[in-house]
């Protein structure tokens, strides 16, 4: 019962993951210039080994698209080694960083392109989770501002419907 | 974040630790090569070299030390260049299955013990592109035995199980970690790095203090891993200079050998941090060595690291043989400045740069390599954030 539910857990915060990683693709100026760096047609995952939830994604004409669970050839991919340790940067208790500094996840693929996803993860984080939790996580909190903020009451408008939408994939 | 006390040692929330390399170290131990080849089941090596190493005479005294066993050289490949590459890895597998070989013997410094990482990789996965197998834990297949012996004590590469080659054609360099790498037997002979030139002896001592250095502060450190920084921090310190300035003492070099070694257990089970994320940088874009690239950057990647590890960088003083201090910051810096001085006095015994301008990188380059930083694994265990603007201004104070 206990795993069922934080399998449930682990589906939905890698749902709202991917949503978000989309909307801020196309909304977040800070994102934006991350993604300046990446090639085109960049597809990556994240997952619980060994056939726990999964997200995937692919870079596509400058923004990140969410594709659900389908099974894609992923370029790169992040792999958590449990649903325990998974959940940890999931629910945001660990940044992406911490993942790896706590052998939560492995990294499958270049490491460059990986480190660019991680960074693209951290960004998603630092919208997603409230201050006081960045502070205990983050090496360095993001800069506050107002265009930060309105682009924060945009995400947190627009996911839940675009989570519905996804969820369907 | 976990707990930090100079008196009790550093334990994190989570670590794993992994060292099944068995070591021999001492004089004459290359002469036990064909016995623990015999105890790995095999007697029929490659020896993966290089020219250098062969033109030195190290791998004659290889060959050697088969003489009277039921081992055999079953070939020799020598043509591994400073910054191998996947046709020179393909090139040493095809060689290992037309001899009809065992196992592979790695001879050398970095190049040689990764082309050979990386040709142990193919030939037991059976595959001819590599790139599928790049990160973390993709190899498989059990491996044939691997034995080192390295005739540098730096790279500490004889107990990683890391491997870097360069990929030509995508301009890239590809980097596979595994446990199956990890070498099942390391040789430490003070004769193999006997003739190791005074400079290349400083660059190659100095990667190993900053393997220690960096593993001791990282966010991945734990107490296993601070055992292995902290001895081969002492070995460094009293013996890097000695092998510098009067390289024949075969004490003072299986000294270095040791230290390398336990540098190499402490960074592969902590990793390193943005010192060797700019060095690696410097490296690709500039063309700079990897332990010259590390003996500029040293203070500097200290001191980004002040505001975050302190505490750290403070019990590194005893260690480094530098004073005390009333404040934990003091004593960093104390600890800061020791490994200044001994920069420069390597500087003055055989001309190490201790400047980016000194060992010729254009300041116009210094923007590419900022960008290139961003990008390295190692920024991740860096206890502080390492941004773009971060490695840039890293780099300008490091550059003159």
């Amino acid at each position: 019962m206990v795993y069922h539910v934080k399998r449930m857990v682990a589906a939905v915060c890698l749902l709202a993951l991917g949503a978000a990683f989309a909307v801020l693709s196309r909304l977040s100026r800070e994102m934006r210039l991350e993604l300046g760096g990446w090639r085109d047609g960049l597809t990556f995952s994240l997952g619980v080994w060994p056939k726990g939830p999964r997200a995937a994604f692919q870079f596509r004409t400058g923004v990140v698209h969410f594709l659900g669970r389908t099974p894609c050839e992923e370029h790169v991919r992040i792999l958590f080694k449990s649903l325990d340790g998974a959940l940890l940067p999931l629910t945001g208790l660990i940044s992406p960083d911490t993942t790896f500094v706590q052998h939560r996840g492995v990294l499958h693929g270049p490491i460059a392109e990986g480190l660019a996803v991680a960074r693209g993860l951290t960004i998603v984080q630092s919208y997603l989770l409230p201050r006081f939790m960045l502070r205990r996580s983050f090496k360095r909190l993001p800069e506050a501002g107002l265009s930060r903020l309105l682009e924060k009451a945009v995400l947190f408008l627009t996911l839940p419907f675009l989570m519905v939408a996804y969820s369907c994939r | 974040m976990p707990m930090k006390s100079s008196q009790t040692p550093f334990v994190p929330q989570y670590y794993e630790f992994h060292c099944p390399v068995k070591i021999l170290s001492g004089l004459k131990a290359l002469s036990n090569l064909p016995y623990e080849l015999s105890l790995l089941g095999a007697s029929r090596p490659l020896l993966v070299s290089d020219r250098g190493v062969v033109d030195a005479g190290l791998l004659a005294k290889v060959q050697a030390s088969f003489q009277g066993t039921e081992a055999a050289c079953g070939a020799v490949f020598d043509g591994t260049p400073p910054d191998s590459s996947v046709e020179i890895v393909d090139e040493v597998a095809s060689v290992y299955r037309e001899r009809g070989c065992d196992a592979v013997v790695a001879v050398g410094g970095g190049s040689c013990i990764d082309t050979a990482k990386c040709a142990l990789m193919v030939l037991a996965e059976g595959v001819s592109d590599l790139k599928p197998l790049q990160g973390a834990e993709r190899m498989t297949m059990a491996r044939p035995p691997f034995v080192v012996v390295p005739t540098t004590a730096g790279t500490g590469s004889e107990v990683t199980g890391v491997a870097v080659v360069k990929d030509v054609t995508a301009h890239a360099k590809m980097a596979f970690m595994s446990f199956r790498l990890l070498p099942d037997v390391a040789i430490l002979d003070p004769e193999m790095t006997l003739t190791m030139p005074p400079r290349i002896t400083a660059a190659t001592g100095i990667d190993a203090l900053t393997h220690a250095i960096e593993a001791w502060y990282s966010l991945q450190k734990n107490p296993v891993s601070d055992a292995f920084s902290a001895a081969a921090i002492r070995l460094i310190m009293a013996n890097l200079v000695t092998c510098v300035e009067s390289g024949g003492d075969p004490q003072a070099r299986l000294a270095m050998a040791n230290a390398a070694l336990l540098a190499g257990i402490a960074f592969s089970n902590s990793m390193v941090g943005v010192i060797h994320a700019v060095a690696h940088a410097l490296g690709g874009v500039c063309g700079v060595p990897h332990g010259v690239a590390n003996a500029i950057l040293l203070p500097w990647g200290m001191e980004h690291n002040l505001g975050k590890a302190a505490a750290s960088l403070a019990e590194l003083a005893p260690l480094l043989g530098a004073s005390g201090a009333a404040t934990a910051e003091d004593q960093a810096r104390n600890a800061i400045q020791t490994v200044r001085n001994l920069t420069a006095r390597l500087h003055d015994c055989c001309g190490l740069p201790i400047t980016l301008e000194q060992a010729g990188v254009a300041r116009d380059r210094l923007e590419s390599v900022a960008r290139a930083t961003i990008d390295d694994g190692s920024v991740t265990f860096n206890p502080e954030e390492v941004g773009y603007r971060d490695a840039l201004a890293i780099l300008e104070k490091a550059w003159g």
